[in-house]
């Protein structure tokens, strides 16, 4: 068992014990709900609008080198430059490399997760460059120096208490200043000043437009435009898969990413930027940059059965409809995406070695792919990851040599029978010399917190016969036969 | 590319990949995404009055939107001016001295003749950037979207600034700017060229907004706090 297993098994232990946090987790994605099932309702039809969605990401994705070269030149056109990086650490490298070039000193960040899969702030702040979070949320963990625990609303699992207290000691605010809008106030205040001397803002991209070379950025705290306009650099660090094919394919995943994210009409602003400040423009960044990642996008791709993965537009949708996120929230995946998404990118971006236990940690409902925009079919994506950490051993010896037995018994009529004969008796006698849930119970893991139903007097095998013959009697003395 | 080996290295990786078999589509054909598009595959309900959807979505998501005649459009952009301004000497604002706090206008022949009689103090966006102190960013826009109750600004519209650093945004429009939908307005600033020649566009709707601390919504989160919207008839 690899290390970031042991940590998921310790991690989601305790968070599913943790009673008081899933009930703020809890009411923040009831509100989520009812705002997601009203913003459905904005559409003649929603499941339309997936289906068109998933049939343009298929089609942006299939040609997906040309439309990064047209997105390119027209970048380039602008006077913007575009680097291509194979993996993190040339992506780190690229930044830190442009950082240095122009003495930056302060960096200021607008939420983007791809960041912090390249652990870029770290790099930042190695070499000695002050890097600064500014989406809210973000600042938040930043300050508690964590990561964020949900792709689309990193602080969700923080009373506004515990914000109220974390901003005392880190920002100085007066202890009564507990409301969400003193908050508010205070971080905005914090920044401002931040804003306003940065050297350089770091952004993601929602959306890469390839007809008129844009990079669409969607938010609502408008720290994203601060971010892209006051610095003299902007720098997009971005996956290649977010391109889409035209500038008028955003009349319908504008309001379909608010939809799915937060249940808005659609986002506060949504920007595009093709470039550096114009010579007849009154502000704006001198140098434009564009960092194209692949980090393992194109193992992805080049595996047929799974390429609508990269149609992932990273609503966070499908964490807030599951079950498992909703018990063992975000911080237990220890991946940079959670959820069912991250349970299927991590795997297939970073390794089924490392990541690949987190396909276990879904219940296969399906709602992850039920709500999904673009159609991803994110649980059978879970089944067949598991599928292949199987072919390629990778469970523990201990759980392949039980499930084997499991096979065994279960392939034949009888010998199921038995087994289960056998077990039930065992289970009877085992309360007796191990106490259930005691250091002894070889079932502790699961009768620590829940008590196990008792075992049924007979098999249901047993009850069908006796049913099903004393049935079979009833009717025929009724019909008159023998 | 000099410079950068991983250009050719991953386009190459995303050739070979996508040689692989694709994936079944969910049968759906490509679509033209224009808003008939949109309207025949019963994706989005037609508009009928788009002003009155206008003037609805702009009460949902709290744009200030005022009505106007070219006869009382500068009298109420001064009066908004004004109390603003009066807004940060009675200390509500953000402390600073009003001596340095302006009105931030983008310098259009329409807008200097709207400000012409003010008393707020005026930083034309010809003498440079906003500042941090500017009580007020004045701006013309490039459209107006009815579905979502949104307005389309520019680099060319006074800067990337101007709409979003000072607290309060005020744009001044036009009812021939108002469109029905969002592909409408692409339609528009792509065959003007105007999307080509600018390097920064933003689709605004609403004032600036957070519910990061327990799902609450904040209004004026970085950005302003207010959004007044004056439109022409």
């Amino acid at each position: 068992m690899t290390r970031g297993e042991r940590s998921f098994h310790r991690v989601s232990a305790r968070a599913s014990q943790d009673l008081p946090q899933q009930q703020i987790v809890r009411e923040s994605l009831l509100t989520y709900g009812r705002a997601l099932d009203a913003g459905r309702e904005r559409f003649a039809s929603w499941q339309r609008a997936r289906d068109l969605c998933h049939a343009i990401k298929a089609e942006a994705v299939a040609d997906l080198d040309a439309h990064l070269l047209r997105f390119e030149e027209k970048v380039q056109a602008r006077g913007g430059q575009v680097f291509w990086a194979g993996n993190a650490a040339e992506a780190r490298e690229y930044i830190l490399g442009v950082a240095q070039r122009a003495g930056v000193r302060l960096v200021i960040k607008s939420k983007s997760m791809v960041s912090e899969e390249v652990h870029l702030t770290a790099a930042l702040e190695a070499a000695g460059i002050e890097t600064l979070e500014t989406d809210l949320g973000e600042f938040i963990v930043q300050l508690r120096h964590e990561p964020p625990y949900h792709i689309v609303t990193p602080a969700m699992h923080l009373r506004r208490q515990q914000i109220a207290e974390l901003f005392q000691r880190e920002l100085h605010t007066p202890p009564g200043a507990e409301s969400a809008e003193e908050l508010t106030a205070a971080a905005r205040q914090s920044l401002r000043g931040k804003f306003v001397n940065a050297d350089m803002g770091i952004t993601g991209a929602n959306f890469l437009i390839a007809d008129e070379g844009l990079v669409a950025i969607t938010e609502n705290e408008g720290n994203a435009r601060l971010t892209s306009s006051l610095p003299r650099i902007h720098v997009v660090l971005t996956g290649i898969e977010k391109i889409l094919p035209r500038l008028a394919d955003l009349a319908l995943f504008w309001p379909v990413l608010a939809t799915a994210a937060t249940g808005q009409p659609i986002s506060c602003y949504n920007s595009l930027i093709g470039g550096p400040r114009r010579a007849d423009e009154v502000d704006g960044p001198e140098q434009f940059h564009v960092v194209l990642l692949d980090n393992g996008r194109t193992n992805v791709l080049a595996d047929a059965e799974r390429r609508d993965v990269m149609y992932c537009i990273r609503c966070g949708a499908c964490l807030n409809v599951c079950p498992v996120f909703h018990t063992i929230g975000g911080h237990a995946y220890g991946a940079t995406y959670q959820g069912p998404i991250g349970s299927v990118l991590m795997p297939l971006l970073r390794g089924m070695e490392e990541f690949g236990h987190l396909s276990y940690a879904s219940s296969l409902c399906g709602a992850c792919t039920e709500i999904c925009p673009v159609e991803i079919d994110l649980h059978h994506h879970l089944i067949h990851i598991r599928r292949d950490v199987a072919q390629r051993r990778l469970r523990p010896a201990g759980e392949r040599r039980g499930l084997g037995l499991w096979r065994w018994a279960a392939s034949d009529a009888r010998r199921f029978e038995r087994a289960g004969n056998l077990l039930r008796r065992l289970l009877r006698y085992k309360n007796a010399a191990m106490p259930e849930g005691s250091r002894f119970d070889p079932l502790r893991p699961w009768t620590r917190y829940r008590a196990l139903t008792p075992p049924a007097a007979e098999s249901f095998r047993q009850w069908w016969r006796r049913e099903h013959s004393a049935r079979t009697f009833h009717a025929s003395k009724e019909t008159g036969h023998t | 590319m000099s410079g950068n080996p991983s250009r050719e290295r991953v386009l190459e990786l995303i050739r070979a990949a996508l040689t692989a078999r694709p994936p079944q589509t969910n049968g759906l054909n490509r679509v033209p995404n224009r808003v008939v598009g949109l309207y025949a595959l019963g994706i989005l309900a037609p508009i009928e009055d788009s002003l009155a959807r206008f003037c609805a979505e702009c009460e949902v998501n709290r744009t200030e939107l005022h009505l106007t005649t070219s006869e009382n459009e500068a009298a109420l952009l001064c009066d908004l001016l004004s109390q603003a301004q009066l807004a940060l000497k009675s200390g509500v604002g953000s402390g600073q001295s009003e001596n340095e706090s302006h009105a931030y206008v983008q310098d259009a022949p329409e807008l200097r003749r709207l400000v012409e009689g003010c008393k707020a103090p005026i930083r034309w966006s010809s003498t440079g950037p906003p500042l941090e102190s500017d009580f007020a960013g004045v701006t013309l826009a490039e459209a107006l979207v009815a579905r979502t109750g949104s307005v389309l600004v520019s680099a060319r519209t006074g800067g990337r600034a101007a709409s979003v650093l000072p607290p309060l945004h005020v744009v001044c429009t036009q009812i021939s700017q108002l469109v029905s939908d969002l592909s409408d307005a692409f339609d528009r600033v792509q065959s003007s060229g105007r999307v080509r020649d600018v390097s920064m566009l933003s689709l605004i709707t609403g004032p600036s907004r957070t519910s990061d601390i327990e799902k609450m919504l904040v209004m004026g989160a970085h950005g302003p706090r207010r959004l007044v919207i004056l439109l022409r008839r």
